[in-house]
């Protein structure tokens, strides 16, 4: 790819990357660290990527990051009042679905599997326009999309102690109840 | 159509990614679902995978801040304007280097050219005086090494 092609590929898929690692932080301020970082660590290495897959890369990249941010962090921190003001308001009872245990269980997929549920779900994209961002056939994005919610559904089947995917929904509701 | 086939092609169909025909086949397929404990796992799979389908459609989408456009873009552009000048100043450090060297280049040849021009002078003397008998280094040799 060539740097002069950079801003408009930022422009293209900054709001995509920017939700997909929400998913893997809680604080905006974290998020725009890590968005940052990853478009730059792009920029550096862009002669060397392929326009192609250049999609699947940043999502690579910012998989990567991300996860290592979380290690780093892993640790509890004091982190002083001010901070949380910038952290997600859950204090609402959400009315049906938890994300947290979606988005947890996203976390814990391997990158091509949280990429392609992301661009499916998050960007309502179709199994052709999936394989045209990241360069690879239809057959693998189908694939890829089966073993993706399968794993899933076995995650939040554990979360919910072996009961159904749907229960989550209602313990939720009878939480928010309370 | 078996139940076995409508599980492997159950996320393709709810995804809306199968041919009409298919679709049509998986549709009539869960419609006609009985009493059948196979069927009702059927329909308990199908309706997991919904109910993701729907949690996932409404998880909120947040917008990218501006902000964060502008300052990506001149971070980027600080690295460029940096490289350029390293660039730049690579480029005007290669030419006394070079002169350097041209200029070792040619001092050594000149050394070289003028040492062995001297050695060859001097060969030349020796074989010269050897040549016509005169008394030198040769006729000493053959005087005192001996050899008469």
């Amino acid at each position: 790819m060539k740097p002069e092609s950079f801003e408009k590929f930022l422009t293209d898929n900054e709001k995509r990357i920017y939700n997909y690692l929400l998913r893997f932080v809680e604080v905006d301020d974290d998020a725009h660290d890590l968005v940052q970082n990853v478009f730059i660590a792009f920029y550096d290495r862009i002669g060397d990527i392929e326009e192609k897959t250049a999609v699947a890369y940043l999502y690579r990249m910012a998989h990567n990051m991300a996860l290592n941010f979380i290690k780093q962090h892993k640790r509890m921190v004091l982190r002083p009042p001010e901070d949380f003001q910038n952290v997600r308001d859950r204090s609402h009872a959400e009315p049906e679905i938890d994300y947290t245990v979606l988005n947890n269980a996203i976390r814990e997929l391997p990158i091509k599997l949280s990429t392609v549920i992301h661009l499916q779900y998050y960007e309502n994209l179709s199994y052709k326009e999936i394989s045209l961002k990241l360069g690879i056939s239809v057959k693998a994005v189908e694939s890829l999309l089966v073993r993706a919610k399968k794993q899933l559904r076995k995650k939040i089947m554990k979360e919910n102690g072996g009961g159904n995917v749907s229960n989550y929904r209602q313990t939720d509701s009878a939480l928010a109840e309370q | 159509m078996t139940c076995r086939k409508f599980r492997k092609d159950l996320i393709p169909w709810l995804d809306g990614e199968l041919k009409p025909e298919q679709a049509q086949a998986m549709q009539s397929w869960f419609d006609s679902c009985g009493q059948a404990r196979q069927c009702s796992v059927c329909r308990k799979l199908a309706d997991e995978y919904r109910s993701f389908h729907r949690a996932f459609q409404s998880t909120p989408q947040t917008e990218f801040p501006a902000f964060l456009h502008s300052r990506i873009m001149d971070t980027v552009k600080a690295r460029e304007a940096k490289a350029q000048r390293r660039a730049h100043s690579l480029r005007w450090q290669t030419v006394p280097v070079a002169i350097a060297v041209l200029l070792s280049l040619y001092v050594g040849s000149l050394v070289g050219v003028k040492t062995f021009s001297t050695q060859n002078t001097n060969s030349r003397d020796l074989s010269t005086r050897a040549s016509f008998g005169e008394n030198g280094l040769v006729s000493t040799l053959y005087t005192n090494g001996g050899i008469e």
